[in-house]
C-alpha cells in the first residue's frame, strides 16, 4: 500500500475513530467542490486501497483542507515514514551505512535502502546460519 | 580497527589506493575484496549484487557490519560488468575514506567519482599492460602476423 494510502487511512481513523459508511462519499464531495469537477467515492476508496499510483496533487491539497492540516503534510508523513522505515532496517539488521552512491533520495529510495539493508543482512545471516539464501 | 588510512586527503592517496586495490590479472571481484580488504586495515570485504533497487535514484551502497569487522559493498544486479566496477570503485572509496551515514556530502561524492574514475584508468593501464607483453612474447616467438 502506498504511503499516502496509509497516511490518509490514519487520518479517516483519527477523524470517524468508530468508522462511518459515508466517509469516502463526504471526502469525495468536498474534493469535488475545491477542485471544480466530480470526485466520486469510488476514487476516494480506491485512493485509500493504494490502488491509485499518483494522486493528483488538487485532489491531495484538497484532502488536506478537508483534514485541516497543511499542505504538505502527506510529503512530510511519508518522509518521516520511510525515515523511520530505515531506521528501523538499520536497528535490525546493525549495519551501519558508510556510504550511498545516489542523487538526493526520493521516498522510494529511500524505502530502496531499507529494503537493500534488509537483503544485505539477510544474506550475511543465512551465511552464518550455513545455509543458502 | 584501526587502519592507517584513516587520513586520506591526497590525490597521490587516490593513486595509490586504486593501484593497491586493482587486481593486476583479469578483473575479479574476488581479488578486489581481497585488496581493498587489505587496505582497509584486515577486514573482510564482501561484494554484493543486490536486487532491490528498484526506483533509480540509488545506485549502490558501502555498509559496515554491526562490529565493523566486515565491510559490504551493494551493487545493482541488472548493472552492466563496467558500470558494477565503478560503482564498486565509488563505495570502495566511502570505506577507504571512512565516511559516515546517509547524509548527502557533495564533497565526499566527488571524491568518491574521482577514485572510481581512478581505478577504471588503473584496470585500463594494467590491461593494456597485459596486452603489450602478450605482444612483446607474440612477436619473440615470430607469432604476429601469422593469423592475418
Amino acid at each position: 500500500m502506498s504511503q499516502f494510502a496509509v497516511e490518509l487511512n490514519r487520518l479517516c481513523d483519527a477523524k470517524w475513530p468508530g468508522g462511518d459508511r459515508n466517509a469516502n462519499g463526504q471526502m469525495a464531495e468536498w474534493v469535488s467542490q475545491q477542485i471544480h469537477r466530480e470526485v466520486d467515492r469510488q476514487y476516494i476508496w480506491r485512493i485509500r486501497k493504494g490502488r491509485v499510483y499518483k494522486v493528483d496533487a488538487d485532489v491531495r491539497d484538497a484532502l488536506c483542507t478537508f483534514f485541516g492540516v497543511p499542505a504538505d503534510h502527506f510529503s512530510l508523513a511519508a518522509r518521516r515514514t520511510v525515515g523511520q522505515e530505515v531506521e528501523a532496517a538499520i536497528a535490525q539488521t546493525g549495519l551501519q551505512v558508510a556510504g550511498l552512491r545516489a542523487d538526493e533520495l526520493s521516498a522510494g529510495g529511500r524505502s530502496d535502502l531499507a529494503r537493500l539493508l534488509r537483503e544485505i543482512g539477510q544474506v550475511l545471516e543465512s551465511e552464518k546460519n550455513g545455509t543458502e539464501s | 580497527m584501526s587502519s592507517p588510512l584513516l587520513h586520506l586527503t591526497t590525490k597521490r592517496d587516490m593513486y595509490r589506493l586504486a593501484s593497491a586495490i586493482t587486481p593486476d590479472g583479469e578483473w575479479s571481484f574476488a581479488e578486489f575484496e581481497r585488496r581493498l580488504g587489505r587496505a582497509l586495515g584486515g577486514v573482510e570485504v564482501r561484494y554484493m549484487e543486490l536486487t532491490e533497487f528498484t526506483v533509480g535514484d540509488l545506485t549502490g551502497l558501502a555498509v559496515w557490519s554491526a562490529d565493523r569487522s566486515t565491510a559490504i559493498i551493494g551493487v545493482p544486479a541488472v548493472a552492466s560488468s563496467d558500470h558494477k566496477i565503478h560503482i564498486a570503485g565509488h563505495e570502495a572509496w566511502h570505506l577507504l575514506a571512512r565516511h559516515e551515514g546517509c547524509g548527502r556530502c557533495t564533497a565526499a561524492e566527488v571524491d568518491a567519482e574521482t577514485f572510481a574514475l581512478r581505478l577504471g584508468s588503473q584496470i585500463a593501464r594494467r590491461k593494456s599492460r597485459r596486452d603489450r607483453q602478450s605482444l612483446d612474447l607474440a612477436t619473440a616467438f615470430g607469432v604476429v602476423g601469422l593469423g592475418a
